[in-house]
């Protein structure tokens, strides 16, 4: 009698375990549907970011609409937990026009900015998903400058930048620094120009110039590591 | 005087198969009804290292650069040791992409699992591709 107990009780036991096993196997099953979703908003996110990058090097203003309906139409046809419907609309609401914001003023700050809204569901018989999301892709640069006379018309002057993504530091890939004297001039050209990179998205540009002009323009050109362009001027202070 | 120890041991035994019979039948009643390979284990490894190399862009940058060697070293880092894998790469008409094989070895002709991945390049062009990760546990 008692073997008959312990042989049900390990029988028992085994089916136990078994249940419990295929039932984290069904929850590996909905993670692969996670991870699918996951995929479809990283898409939608390098799209936006593909696209801002084109924009902002020159690029015409559709390709952000052209890029995101090319990236919804493959999607469409993706069958693999259900039928995949991607939505997405452009912001229009300001300072966005079509999607983009582009501004690179002269008060020592440019942003590239790219903003769409997307409605992604995925449906079948097992899996109901209905996923809203934004995108907003912003690359912004500010730009302080100082000056202290030399000798004439001779300047030293220091400008510093500062890049961010979303509003959090990050690496440029290329920085250029230009400056006013009649015409605008590579920084970089100057012999005494030292480059400074702090490892944070801060860089600091030094270099002696001939300014006769009384106000010391400077400007400086970025592209992220994203490849998105931004650029702003500045006008530097004196020090003495 | 009648002996009852007869008695006794048929009742036992008549009780014995009861709880035999009762276990197996809740046995049979808990059972999962999902089928118990590894494929499911298998897909969503795969997924979750194309996923990993698709969230800061790599992924689809590495495709429109066609730097297939680097792809396959971060699959080789990825993946789990033992693992097989092939990955094939298409474009947006589905035509191959890849000129060279995605591969660490020989895929086994049994149990190989496929997992499908959209992509889109965070470059300028935008491309779209559809990845497929074929995989299998090694010899």
């Amino acid at each position: 009698m008692l073997a008959v107990l312990v042989v049900s009780l390990v029988l028992l036991s085994t089916q136990l375990y078994i249940y419990e096993v295929g039932r984290s196997l069904e929850e590996i099953g909905s993670m692969r549907v996670n991870d699918f979703v996951l995929a479809i908003k990283l898409g939608s996110k390098h799209a936006v970011t593909g696209s801002l990058a084109n924009i902002s090097a020159g690029g015409d203003g559709s390709v952000l609409f052209a890029n995101l309906e090319g990236w919804a139409s493959f999607t469409g046809g993706f069958y693999q937990f259900g039928k995949p419907v991607l939505n997405f609309t452009l912001r229009n609401t300001l300072p966005y026009t079509n999607g983009t914001h582009l501004s690179w003023g002269t008060d020592g700050f440019g942003v590239s900015s790219a903003y769409a809204d997307f409605n992604f569901s995925l449906s079948d018989s097992q899996v109901d998903v209905q996923l809203p999301y934004a995108v907003n892709v912003t690359t912004s640069l500010v730009v302080e400058g100082v000056y202290r006379t030399l000798e004439g018309s001779v300047k030293q002057i220091n400008v510093t930048c500062n890049v961010l993504n979303e509003g959090t530091p990050a690496l440029a890939e290329n920085l250029t620094v230009l400056y006013y004297s009649g015409s605008w001039l590579r920084a970089d050209e100057q012999t005494s120009y030292a480059f400074t990179d702090y490892g944070n998205g801060t860089y600091l540009i030094s270099f002696e110039a001939d300014v006769p002009e009384e106000n010391v323009n400077v400007s400086a050109q970025v592209y992220d590591l994203r490849e998105i362009y931004v650029q702003a001027n500045a006008v530097c202070t004196s020090v003495t | 005087m009648l002996n009852n120890k007869g008695q006794m041991r048929t009742i036992e035994a008549f009780l014995s198969i009861l709880l035999l019979f009762s276990a197996l039948a809740l046995a049979t009643l808990i059972s999962p009804a999902t089928n118990l390979d590894n494929d499911n284990t298998l897909a969503t490894i795969g997924m979750q290292a194309l996923v990993s190399m698709d969230t800061d862009g790599r992924l689809g940058r590495l495709i429109n650069e066609g730097n297939w060697t680097i792809l396959a070293n971060a699959l080789d880092t990825l993946l789990p040791v033992g693992l097989s894998y092939n990955l094939s790469v298409y474009d947006e008409e589905l035509q191959p992409v890849n000129n060279v094989s995605i591969s660490n070895g020989i895929i086994p002709d049994r149990n190989v699992i496929s997992v499908q991945y959209p992509c889109v390049s965070p470059r300028s062009q935008g491309n779209c591709y559809l990845l497929r990760l074929q995989l299998a546990t090694a010899r």
